[in-house]
């Protein structure tokens, strides 16, 4: 089963996952399917293959890495992917759609964390965030209500390592006196020696190019025990992405980040001194490991004066990233009005004091 | 009961006794030095014993030294006050006189003026003298220091009475008579009919409103006496107000500026307001904005007194800064404070994308496990610096009124000195 769109077994109404009651719902019929119903869904029917047809030639020519095109099931019409879509929409009607053959394998994430918050959620928090912003142009809040939101799942890399770390550093202690006549300073030197090791868990890296990775880093933390193994069918009803980035491309970002903590614990070990001056760091991981994994994440793409902004929003936690426009002409205006302001009260209080 | 009756008698005794205790037995004002530290020889005290009472006779005022090991718990200032008062001190009417105090206990040098003596050595004139004689009294040449007092006393006091024909017996050309309901006089002719005009009817109108006389006087001669002496004799010699009265004298004979004050104005016009004012004024009679300067000191004064008779004592902005100076800096701090507060924002408004830095959320277990931990002793080093010795200085107390920098009045005093 290469491509599959989920269908109610009673009224063949498209089945997608929903947030709220964490199921399979059918908005056609009102029927609901639990996680333990979905494998016999496809038993019942629920599923429907949909063949690849070929895409036009200009369709193809737009896609770098070659475009594949499927019927949509429901309407008939054209729904064109890429070589990493996982799970997406027709265009026309709106049918969910899953490519399982760009999940397979190696492709096929271990786990997810399926979606806990909704696309109304998502809208909300964005317009919280434009909330008192006063250095935000006053017209983008508008913007932001008609920007395109959409439900995705991430794909992740979560690496797990133990970090060993030798530390040798000179650290001086000093302690000052005086009598009458002399101050005295008395100047300790010491030769500190650490050697410790940690052990991190699920360091997460996104595996898409697709996605900034600033971005995808700033909605940290995601919290793994809500992590589900994976199926298919978590997917219909959002966008999925399948990794075009490996473990092994991704793995610097996250083990940087090891390594970064790794350093400043150990110094940290190093206390009651005036001062410390690092000689020698030494910082070795091994035992690394990864797991593929799905992360849920609201996209907020908000087009505003010839430049889209970008705006992530965890789909598990409601933890709002993104960077906001800034309007130069509030920054002055605020700067001009708060300077005459205060200058007003100086002046007045200083003609008085 | 009855200890208590004689604690109670005993320390009723010594508060009574105490503000008289610097009034020693064998004090006799004729005599000028007193060493009760014994830094001279009798005749080292005879000498300038001369020396101080040849001074007296001259400028009219007890110029008098003391020393001792122990001011008995008193500050410098209070010590050199009580003897001078206590002892019977002080020629003329305002009691005037010049003491020097050396306390060897404390190491400390007091000069205090009183009556003329502290409008002749006001506080700038202290320090000088102070600076003069503090290396000799660290090197323990305590003669030649008393001697650098002496003489330099000596020349204030004949730079305050002109060339010093006043105190010689010969008669100095009278100041010019004038109508004392004119208040403004301009004698150097810097001033515009208009100008005088306005001059006068302000000076008349704060006057009145004030009760005191405010005089702006202009010339370019002073008479023989100096501009703190032309100021004040003209005042004198034109019957102004002895109650209350200021003349503000623009000098063009050498180019200075002088502000006298008399009678309450001591009180009011006191140097850490004068001081910025006449910066103020001076910078503007540079410019030649002789009118300019004295509008801005009239209405100054006018605020002051005011202020000053409702019970605010303190020197305001306004006093120190023109109107646009604190305009300026209210700018400058208000647009400061409104950069750092616009940035804040800025740096809030940055905030909604900021990138973990490390792993630390993702340890597992209780963190940094260390295999190895040791602390070597290398060496050990200790270094020593002098520390600079703290040779005081300076000088406090009430002067009274000021010009160009230095400042005189009728009546008054003056303290100052410092550690050696």
């Amino acid at each position: 089963m290469d491509v599959v769109s989920y269908k109610c077994p009673n009224c063949s109404a498209p089945l997608t996952f929903e947030v709220d009651s964490q199921n399979w719902d059918c908005k056609f019929c009102g029927s609901q399917f639990e996680r333990s119903q979905l494998e016999s869904i496809e038993a019942l029917g629920g599923t429907e293959k949909i063949e690849p047809v070929a895409p036009s030639p200009e369709v193809q020519a737009s896609y770098e890495s070659g475009a594949v095109a499927y019927s949509c099931p429901s309407c008939g019409g054209r729904i064109v992917t890429d070589a990493t879509t996982a799970a997406t929409f027709c265009v026309f009607c709106h049918n969910p759609t899953v490519i399982a053959s760009n999940l397979k394998e190696e492709k096929r994430p271990v786990r997810i964390i399926p979606f806990k918050l909704k696309r109304d959620e998502a809208a909300g928090a964005l317009q919280k965030l434009c909330k008192k912003r006063p250095l935000l142009p006053r017209d983008f809040r508008e913007y932001g209500l008609s920007g395109e939101v959409s439900g995705l799942y991430v794909p992740f890399w979560l690496y797990s390592a133990d970090v060993a770390a030798q530390m040798s550093a000179t650290a001086t202690r000093v302690k000052s006196w005086s009598d009458s006549n002399y101050r005295y300073t008395k100047t300790d030197t010491y030769q500190v020696l650490r050697s410790g090791e940690a052990s991190f868990r699920h360091v997460p890296a996104d595996g898409s190019s697709k996605m900034d990775d600033k971005l995808m880093d700033a909605l940290e933390p995601f919290r793994y025990e809500d992590m589900v193994e994976f199926t298919m069918e978590y997917l219909s009803g959002h966008f999925a992405e399948s990794y075009d980035v490996d473990a092994v491309q991704a793995a610097p970002r996250a083990v940087s980040r090891m390594r970064d903590s790794a350093g400043g614990m150990i110094r940290g070990t190093v206390s009651g001194y005036s001062s410390v001056r690092v000689d020698n760091l030494q910082i070795q991981e091994r035992n690394l490991r990864h797991m593929n994994v799905m992360l849920p994440v609201w996209m907020m793409m908000v087009p505003y004066k010839d430049k889209t902004y970008a705006f992530g929003m965890n789909g598990q936690t409601g933890k709002m990233v993104g960077k906001l426009p800034l309007s130069m002409g509030r920054f002055f205006a605020l700067l001009g009005i708060i300077g005459a302001l205060l200058s007003l009260i100086v002046f007045i209080g200083g003609m008085f004091i | 009961m009855r200890r208590l009756g004689v604690f109670i008698i005993m320390l009723f005794l010594c508060i009574s006794i105490l503000p008289l205790s610097v009034a020693a037995d064998d004090v006799d004002p004729a005599d000028k030095v007193y060493d009760y530290a014994g830094l001279l020889t009798d005749t080292q005290v005879q000498q300038l014993s001369g020396i101080a009472n040849e001074m007296s006779d001259l400028y009219g005022m007890d110029y008098v030294i003391v020393t001792t090991d122990s001011a008995g718990g008193k500050s410098p200032a209070q010590y050199a006050e009580d003897f001078f008062v206590n002892n019977g001190f002080g020629r003329g009417a305002n009691s005037s006189g010049f003491l020097l105090f050396i306390d060897m206990g404390e190491r400390d040098i007091e000069m205090r003026g009183f009556g003329d003596g502290a409008v002749i050595h006001h506080n700038t004139n202290i320090e000088a003298i102070y600076d003069a004689m503090v290396s000799s009294m660290s090197g323990g040449q305590y003669y030649s220091a008393i001697s650098t007092f002496l003489s330099m006393a000596k020349e204030q006091a004949e730079r305050y009475y002109g060339d010093g024909t006043s105190v010689k017996g010969e008669p100095l050309p009278d100041v010019p008579s004038v109508d004392k309901s004119a208040l403004v006089y301009d004698f150097a002719g810097i001033f515009t009919d208009e100008e005088m005009a306005a001059l006068q009817s302000a000076a008349q109108e704060i006057s009145a409103r004030q009760g005191v006389d405010v005089v702006i006087l202009t010339d370019d001669r002073t008479y023989g006496r100096g501009s703190q002496g032309y100021a004040n004799d003209f005042y004198n010699a034109n019957g102004f107000s002895s109650a209350g009265g200021v003349v503000m004298l623009i000098d063009l004979e050498s180019w200075y500026l002088q502000v006298s004050n008399i009678g309450e104005m001591r009180n009011i016009l006191t140097n850490d307001y004068l001081d910025p004012l006449i910066d103020r004024l001076l910078a503007k009679l540079l410019e030649g904005e002789y009118y300019d300067a004295a509008t801005t000191f009239m209405s100054n004064l006018d605020g002051r007194i005011t202020r000053v008779r409702d019970g605010n004592t303190r020197v305001t902005l306004r006093d120190q800064y023109a109107v646009w100076q604190i305009g300026l800096g209210a700018l400058g701090i208000g647009f400061g404070a409104a950069l750092v507060v616009v940035l804040i924002m800025l740096a809030a408004h940055k905030k909604s994308l900021s990138r973990p830095s490390g792993a630390n959320q993702y340890i597992q277990g209780p963190g940094l496990r260390l295999s190895y931990r040791d602390d070597r002793f290398l060496r050990t080093h200790t270094s020593r610096t002098a520390i600079p010795k703290d040779n005081g200085g300076g000088s406090s107390g009430s002067g009274s009124s000021g010009g160009g920098g230095s400042f005189s009045s009728s009546s008054s005093r003056s303290s100052g000195g410092g550690k050696f």
